[in-house]
């Protein structure tokens, strides 16, 4: 049942259901586990640039975590166990500091980081195409514009360096906001030729081109009857706004309603221009993408359950006392299913 | 090739919001089957020419537009650029802003998905491109692994994957190093002699392409009108500079047909009695500026640069070449304190670099990106080389710089209203403001046009004159054996080759000018061999 290259649905499935924990809990046994997990699946999913990583992975937990710990311990004066103490006049950093919020604050750290780690691991693997290939045809020009924009960010991250550094060693120095103004003009600037270049690359390649064969005058009809509904649809929420605003609770329902079925009815009459827009390739669901999607399924259910009737196992409380944090076994082992696409994967190449 | 494809039949065009014409009155006939070159100086409407016949011009741009683009018996007036996109395929200049996915497969499907063909003529179609381009291997790479030859060529495939009637590239060379041009230039030959399929080509680099057309389009001419003609009958009229070495040597010395290829220029100039070529100045003795020994700089799990050691002293020009990948920007940065150094010392401007601050090197050394433009901010020019005489410190009339460098007239412009070439220059004066022992340029020649080029050049060896030290990277034969005092060479990691241009470029296989491939020896330049049978 391994596998070389996972679906991108399934990489999205696990990408939340390993989010879900991180969102709900601040047990330390549940964020270490995850955090080991996301690492070991990175590890080995990304096997090349696993080492080149960690070096930069390991400065980004530290700054999430001296950011987090810092805004803690300076502004939530709570907790049994103090380390010391400033003057109350100070405002909104004086009071009590405290080991509590320390605690607190690396626990807020680690699980933002883990956070930010997931989403860079799932957004890698997951192929944008694909998964736009998925949507309602009717998406599919925003699809394919959401997926151009996720190109430009890399390239912006490189021009952001090539400026600094032309500028750096134009003599100028960083100190305050505004320093950054010969940063943000160039990277404007040039982030708007790109994306002339792109429109014009995407305008002659026939993105978005109508191939139905239906004669204009009917699309413009289907247009005006579009443009009309749509109308009708947000002036009606508007008035569905108004009347709950002043207390006329009916004439809100029926404004609303009303508002609805032109929207709806305006989204009918829209000239479907992907109508024959075909796909290339067909994806494949594969048994290993069942077993990881089931596995997201179950962490992501069982976590949501687990938080409604044992909050006390995701929840880890150290205001006003701190205490040793509940290890769930159960929840733990669940939380290992996360591990599924580490298990199906097999390297390109070899058989089996 | 009896046929119009394509006719353009007084086509005149404005940019909106501008005060003067990008095309007046043009008229051109494109045959089917034809291989059509359109050349002229940076801002003379070639861009805005090719952009007629796919409809970009002016459904895309805007602007005013007269005349009348017919393609494919279509009206460009009435058709856009989205339904001749079945027709024209279009290639641009920057391959990293023409792809669109993250799969060379589905790029290559791309159009076809737009235009609704079918999965089975799809899949046909795909594999066709891929083998015909020799991208197969690449099927399941991300666009942005690939070297800039291969995106080009990936996008080419995507255009061939239309079944266009019509290829049109814009200097679709001008960002790739000399392999990944020749490779895309095979490519377009293959495709016009094997498939038939009509190609427009605008491009500044003409070596390789003039003996390749049946076409040549000038434009921008001073008298506005555009030539047009078979290479052999639009040689004798063209500007010189912007004339390959070899062809440039044929018409000084009065060739009827002057050639247009190496193997053309072998048998042309077989009789001709030439004497040994000139010295080069050897030693430059200025004081040292930057030491490099033992250095080692490591790029994730591969080492880039390792034992490398180099002296660059005052009033040197050296040119660092190399192939895509050899570390000649890593080289550059290590040098001005940007990269982080692995092993073994570099000193610059006498402040060591692993042990001090790299921001002390402030003072001392200029930096010209690759894209000039990043380093402006302000909206005057003038304001920029204020800023930065005040960030260095130094109290000199920016008027006088931007006199030095051609500028004057532009100092209340903003910078990026200024041409492709003035831009170039712009930023050279904005960094020589601060006054730099040693100046770092990064491919200041890409997408440059022969005259400013030239003019490139010749301000280079001013500075250098100047007792600046100067090093640049470039993959610029021509231009390296024009003004360079010494070339550094890299190659696995290290220094393959260090001397002057003449002890590294002669009898290289791959790095050496036309004229060198022609004559052998260490003869280097059209000057070189003029100069040695007595031709002013």
């Amino acid at each position: 049942m391994s596998v070389e290259r996972l679906d991108s649905r399934a990489w999205l499935g696990w990408g939340l259901a390993t989010m879900t924990p991180l969102l709900l809990s601040r047990n330390p046994w549940v964020l270490i586990q995850v955090l080991v997990i996301v690492a070991v699946v990175r590890a080995v999913w990304h096997p090349a640039t696993a080492g080149r990583d960690m070096a930069w992975f390991l400065k980004i937990a530290a700054a999430f975590v001296t950011v987090s710990v810092a805004f803690n311990v300076l502004t939530v004066h709570a907790g049994d166990r103090i380390i010391s103490e400033l003057p109350v006049s100070w405002p909104v950093v004086g009071g009590i500091l405290t080991w509590n919020a320390l605690v607190y604050g690396i626990l807020g750290g680690i699980a933002l980081f883990t956070l930010v780690l997931t989403g860079i691991t799932a957004s890698s693997l997951i192929s944008w195409i694909d998964l736009f290939h998925v949507m309602p045809r009717r998406l599919a020009p925003i699809a394919v514009t959401g997926s151009v924009a996720w190109a430009f960010l890399p390239q912006t991250a490189i021009a952001w360096r090539q400026i600094r550094e032309a500028q750096v060693m134009r003599g100028h120095r960083f100190r305050r906001a505004r320093d950054f103004i010969p940063i943000v003009v160039p990277l404007l600037a040039g982030g708007l030729d790109r994306s002339l270049a792109m429109a014009e690359a995407l305008e002659s390649r026939g993105f978005g081109v109508s191939p139905d064969a239906r004669p204009k005058s009917a699309n413009r009809w289907r247009n005006v009857a579009s443009s009309s509904g749509l109308i009708v649809g947000l002036v009606g929420l508007a008035v569905a706004s108004y009347c709950l605003a002043v207390g006329q609770a009916t004439w809100a329902i029926v404004a609303a309603t009303l508002g609805i079925v032109a929207l709806v009815l305006a989204a009918r009459a829209t000239p479907d221009r992907s109508m024959a827009r075909t796909r290339y390739r067909e994806l494949t669901w594969t048994r290993a993408n069942s077993l990881v999607s089931g596995a997201s399924l179950i962490v992501m259910a069982m976590v949501i359950f687990w938080n409604s009737i044992r909050s006390g196992s995701l929840a880890y409380q150290v205001y006003p006392t701190m205490n040793v944090p509940p290890a769930d076994l159960p929840l733990l082992l669940i939380l290992g299913l996360l591990l599924a696409p580490a298990l199906v994967f097999r390297p390109a190449g070899r058989e089996g | 090739m009896t046929s119009p494809l394509a006719t353009l039949d007084n086509v005149s065009y404005r940019y909106p919001n501008t005060t003067s014409d990008a095309l007046r009155d043009e008229s051109w006939t494109l045959e089917a089957g034809s291989f059509s070159l359109v050349v002229g100086p940076s801002g003379s409407g070639k861009s805005s020419l090719l952009r007629c016949f796919n409809g970009l011009v002016p459904h895309f741009s805007g602007g005013s537009f007269s005349g009348r683009v017919v393609v494919d018996r279509l009206d460009t007036r009435g058709v856009g650029p989205r339904e001749l996109s079945a027709s024209v395929g279009f290639v641009f200049q920057d391959p990293e802003a023409q792809l669109v996915t993250d799969r060379v497969e589905d790029e290559i499907a791309f159009g076809l998905e737009q235009h609704g063909i079918d999965r089975f003529t799809m899949r046909k179609r795909v594999e066709e491109s891929l083998d015909y381009l020799g991208v197969e291997h690449l099927r399941r790479r991300r666009p942005n692994e690939l070297s800039g030859g291969e995106r080009q060529r990936v996008a080419i495939a995507a255009a061939l994957a239309m079944h266009p009637k019509l290829l049109v590239l814009d200097e679709p060379t001008s960002q790739l190093d000399p392999w990944g041009a020749e490779d895309v230039l095979t490519v377009l030959t293959r495709l016009n002699e094997d498939l038939g399929l009509t190609v427009v080509v605008a491009e500044h680099r003409l070596d390789r392409l003039l003996s390749r057309a049946d076409t040549v389009r000038v434009m921008g001419r001073p008298d506005g009108v555009a030539l047009e003609g078979s290479p052999e009958q639009i040689v004798p009229l063209m500007d010189a500079v912007t004339l390959p070495p070899i062809t440039q040597l044929g018409r000084a010395l009065g060739e009827e047909t002057p050639p247009l290829t190496v193997k053309a220029a072998r048998t042309a100039f077989a009789r001709l009695q030439i004497g040994a070529p000139p010295e080069t100045p050897h030693a430059v003795s200025g004081d040292l500026v930057t030491q490099l020994a033992d250095m080692q700089v490591r790029l994730g799990d591969r080492t880039v640069l390792d034992n490398l050691s180099l002296e660059l002293r005052e009033g040197e020009l050296v040119a660092v070449m190399g192939r895509n990948g050899s570390g000649k920007t890593t080289l550059l940065r290590a040098i001005a304190g940007l990269q982080h150094v692995d092993r073994g010392s570099v000193v610059t401007t006498g402040i060591d670099l692993r042990q001090g601050d790299p921001g002390s090197l402030r003072g001392q050394v200029g930096y010209v990106p690759q894209q000039a433009s990043i380093l402006f901010f302000h909206e005057r020019l003038i304001d920029e080389l204020r800023f930065t005489a005040r960030v260095r410190g130094v109290a000199d009339d920016p008027r006088e710089i931007l006199e030095r460098f051609g500028l004057a007239h532009r100092a209340e412009s903003h910078p990026l209203d200024l041409s492709g070439g003035e831009r170039e220059r712009a930023a050279l004066a904005t960094v020589m403001m601060g006054q730099p022992r040693l100046l770092l340029i990064d491919e200041p020649t890409r997408g440059m046009d022969a005259w400013r080029k030239a003019e490139l050049a010749a301000h280079l060896v001013e500075l250098q004159a100047d007792g600046v030290a100067i090093v640049m990277v470039t993959h610029d034969v021509e231009l390296v054996a024009t003004c360079a005092s010494r070339v550094v060479m890299l190659g696995d990691a290290g220094i393959v080759a260090d001397g002057t241009p003449r002890e590294v470029l002669s009898g290289s296989l791959t790095y050496t000018t036309q004229i060198n491939k022609v004559f052998g020896g260490e003869w280097l330049t059209v000057d070189d061999v003029l100069a040695s049978i007595g031709v002013p």
